[in-house]
């Protein structure tokens, strides 16, 4: 700003305006009058926005509340739709879990028991009482499949057929000729046969199956004895079959064929 | 609920039979001493039910498949003249490259042969896997359930090497199970049964401190694994489970090869083979039943029933002048006591000598001695005169021998048990016990007047490092808490580098400083793609490998610690 006297030549205050030239004082104070009226409107429109916001601000603040109570209840609802979709799941699982136990078709640990007892019989079967037969028929291995045969089923007649074991009665059918260890040995075989039957009537139902029709063998659930006649009908059954539920076979029957003028399976073999 | 698994199954893929169970996943069903396990005993083409199916593959002449279990034993008694065909067994040992020799060729199809090297065990694996998860799929959803919901186990020897593991997970997928680890579990035979000894209760199983070891006499190996109980039941591996190939199937190899050919000559028994060979896979069944039932308590003579079939041929060699055996033919064969308790004896010495091993090297690990439980599980545990023998030679050594209620199962119901506690977060098994030491080659920082002035390298930052140093992720029989991985940074070494190659790598040695120690090996090749960081400063372009020891697998995965990204880690076993 430049500066100037009162006497002589009259001097006039001037000041810079913004843009730099100099005004006079009377225009700038003019120029600030403006501004001034032109600031006091601009405050009046913010007054007024002011007043009209603070009208707003418990609305807004009352919608805030709101939503927040909403957003509450939504995530208890969801906290509680999840609660009740884990509930369901756990009650689908349990409702699946039951079908799969009455319709799943699968065996549990206690009914898979008799696939021991199979093997028990086996054993019984084809260790202790054909170990017997060799024994005590005269020609031992070399008596004839027939004579094996004969024996081995009326032990199993004996064992599985006849409503108890009767020791003595089995004892029976030893030669007379027998040594005493042998009447000895189906001693053990009857204890053990009594012991098997005790042990199948547990879980699943079973039975031994000494049925069978004169007809050639049904390889689906029988097998011919090794040396019987080939290709011929069923004569008699040596060792019953296995069965439990209403027929899931477990063990075949065994039985001996014969046809009139039929070979033992002494033939070539088939392959 | 968050378990997105309603079911598990589990398979056992054994050398001679497979089988599977499953078990609903349910609020009733948690409690693993009262989980309700489903066993399967219906397949398809045989008409006696069973829970195993023989682990059998009939091929034609140009190897397609033609049947399986044992209706393909069955089937190649009616193979037409000259058609080629072929029942393959024992492939399963074949599998892995250390097993492959131990076999025998004798028998060829007859049902028998543990493992011919077959050059295409990896196939014939697939074939019989599709069928068994064929029948477990359609039985577990042929109710209520979608494929989606079952969570699936496949147990395997715990002999088995990683790479051998990997394929089998590979043969898995093939043959039908998802590629997805965590839908698809593999867990070691002896691990599984264990627990399915102590869901039945078997011995001090639960009690804290408990020492026990479990050995798993399958067909084709026997396993010996060694756990100790924790203070809140879980079970802790004390070392690395260890196994002989001495199954069952071996006694019958030894039956064909020794006591038939004793009796028959080999001119007989060998023209049997090739002309009936049907008729011989009967008669080993004999076997089977008579092994299974041979027992210490009695002298009685062993019988073997000849199939008709068999006895028939025996007649012609007769017949026709050519029979080379001692006596007449008969329908049976009988053989002393002695004899087969000599033959028992030769594989249970094998046997009890892994025992005893593992016994060592437990007693070693817990620094006690005395007072432990052996639990003996799979089809050969069944054998009256092993479980004699060996309670007998355990005795001897304060050792208690006990056998569940259901050996020939535990395996597979052990399977589907470890699915279920898997899948429900609550992983029985604390920690495992490294099989050997496990780590990637690196350059790691040089140690002056430590590492040799020729492996010192300058990298692309100007720091001085050791190249070819033997990182260690997992020491060799140091306890690796389940599920819990290892974690190291690597940076590239060179500006210009775009993947980074790792070598991961194993010794037997727990204490090894560089990759040209003795005795260290490459497991497999581990290419980490740096691809997306190539617009970093090289000092930022790091990754981060995680290394996860399970007891099946070793797993890798990387990331990018900047970013978080994960990098695509391609693993090839050698």
């Amino acid at each position: 700003m430049d500066t100037a006297g009162d006497d002589g030549p009259r001097l006039q205050l001037r000041v810079a305006n913004n843009d730099g030239p100099a005004v006079s004082l009377e225009e700038w104070m003019s120029f600030i009058t403006a501004e001034l009226t032109r600031q006091q409107a601009v405050m009046q429109q913010l007054s007024i926005q002011l007043a009209e916001l603070s009208h707003e601000v418990p609305v807004l603040r009352s919608a805030l509340t709101e939503s927040r109570l909403s957003a509450q209840t939504l995530r208890s609802a969801s906290d509680e739709l999840r609660r009740r979709m884990d509930a369901l799941d756990q009650r689908l699982n349990k409702v699946l879990a039951l079908i799969e136990e009455n319709f799943g078709g699968g065996q549990t640990e206690q009914a898979m028991q008799h696939h021991d007892y199979v093997d028990e019989y086996v054993a019984l079967v084809e260790q202790k009482v054909v170990g017997l037969a060799l024994e005590i028929l005269p020609d031992g291995t070399q008596a004839t499949a027939r004579e094996k045969a004969e024996f081995v089923a009326e032990v199993c007649a004996g064992l599985f057929g006849a409503p108890q074991v009767i020791d003595e009665q089995l004892i029976g059918l030893l030669p007379t000729a027998a040594p005493e260890e042998a009447s000895q040995r189906m001693r053990e075989i009857c204890a053990c046969a009594r012991a098997l039957r005790a042990k199948v009537t547990q879980g699943r139902p079973q039975r031994w199956e000494f049925g069978y029709e004169p007809a050639p063998v049904d390889s689906q659930w029988q097998e011919p004895w090794t040396g019987a006649a080939r290709d011929g009908v069923v004569e008699f059954v040596v060792t019953p079959a296995y069965f439990v539920d209403t027929n899931t076979l477990l063990h075949k029957q065994k039985v001996f064929t014969s046809e009139a003028g039929s070979a033992p399976d002494t033939d070539p073999a088939e392959d | 609920m968050d378990k997105p698994y309603r079911v598990v199954a589990g398979i056992d893929f054994g050398t001679h039979g497979t089988g599977f169970a499953w078990a609903a996943v349910s609020e009733d069903n948690a409690g693993p001493g009262r989980r309700r396990i489903s066993f399967f005993e219906d397949w398809a083409g045989q008409n006696i039910a069973y829970p195993k199916n023989r682990s059998a593959v009939l091929t034609d002449a140009s190897g397609q498949f033609l049947a399986w279990g044992y209706d393909a034993v069955a089937r190649i008694a009616a193979a037409p003249p000259g058609s080629g065909w072929r029942v393959r067994t024992g492939f399963k040992m074949a599998l892995q490259a250390a097993l492959r020799d131990l076999g025998t060729t004798a028998g060829g199809d007859a049902g028998v042969v543990i493992s011919d090297g077959e050059p295409d065990a990896y196939r014939l694996t697939v074939m019989c896997l599709r069928q068994v998860v064929a029948s477990a799929r359609e039985r577990i959803t042929s109710g209520a359930y979608e494929d989606e919901d079952i969570r699936w186990c496949v147990t395997v020897p715990a002999i088995w090497e990683q790479a051998t593991q990997d394929l089998m997970f590979k043969a898995a997928v093939e043959a039908g199970l998802p590629d997805d680890p965590d839908r698809l579990l593999l867990a070691q035979e002896p691990a599984v049964a264990a627990l399915y000894c102590k869901a039945k209760g078997d011995g001090p199983l639960n009690t804290p401190g408990t020492r026990f070891l479990v050995v798993d006499a399958g067909g084709g190996t026997v396993d010996v694994s060694c756990y100790q109980v924790d203070d809140d039941g879980g079970l802790i591996e004390r070392a690395p489970a260890v196994g002989t190939p001495t199954g069952s199937d071996f006694l019958n190899v030894a039956f064909l090869e020794e006591i038939l050919t004793e009796r028959f000559g080999a001119g007989t028994i060998g023209r049997i083979l090739a002309e009936r060979r049907g008729a011989v896979a009967d008669t080993m069944n004999s076997w089977e039943r008579a092994k299974r039932s041979f027992s210490a308590d009695s002298a009685d003579d062993v019988i073997i029933h000849l199939s008709g079939s068999f006895f028939a041929g025996l007649v012609k060699e007769q017949q026709t002048g050519r029979w080379t055996g001692t006596g007449e033919p008969a329908t049976e064969v009988v053989i002393s006591h002695a004899q087969v308790a000599a033959l028992f004896d030769r594989h249970i010495d094998e046997i009890m000598k892994v025992v005893e091993r593992q016994l060592a090297e437990m007693r070693a690990a817990t620094r006690a001695s005395g007072g432990e439980t052996v639990l003996l599980v799979g089809g050969f545990a069944e054998s009256p005169y092993l479980r004699a023998r060996l309670a007998r030679s355990l005795g001897d050594q304060d050792v208690r021998l006990v056998v569940p209620q259901s050996p020939a199962v535990a395996v597979l119901a052990g399977a589907v048990h470890y699915a279920y506690s898997e899948a429900s977060g609550e992983s029985e098994f604390v920690s495992w016990s490294a099989p050997f030491t496990v780590g990637i080659q690196a350059a790691l920082p040089f140690r002056p007047g430590v590492d040799p002035e020729s492996r010192k390298k300058e990298n692309a930052a100007g720091e001085e490092r050791c190249s070819g140093r033997f990182d260690v992720f997992f020491a060799s029989r140091a306890a690796v808490a389940v599920g819990e991985p290892v974690r190291r940074i690597y940076r590239p070494m060179r500006e210009e580098q775009s993947v980074i190659t790792l070598d991961l790598l194993s010794t037997d040695q727990a204490d090894v400083e560089y990759v040209s120690d003795p005795g260290v090996e490459t497991l497999a090749t581990l290419t980490v793609d740096l691809s997306a960081s190539l617009h970093l400063p090289i000092a930022e372009r790091r990754i981060e490998v995680a290394m996860y020891l399970d007891q099946t697998r070793i797993r890798v995965e990387a990331r990018n610690p900047e970013t978080d990204e994960p990098q695509s880690v391609n693993i090839e076993w050698q």
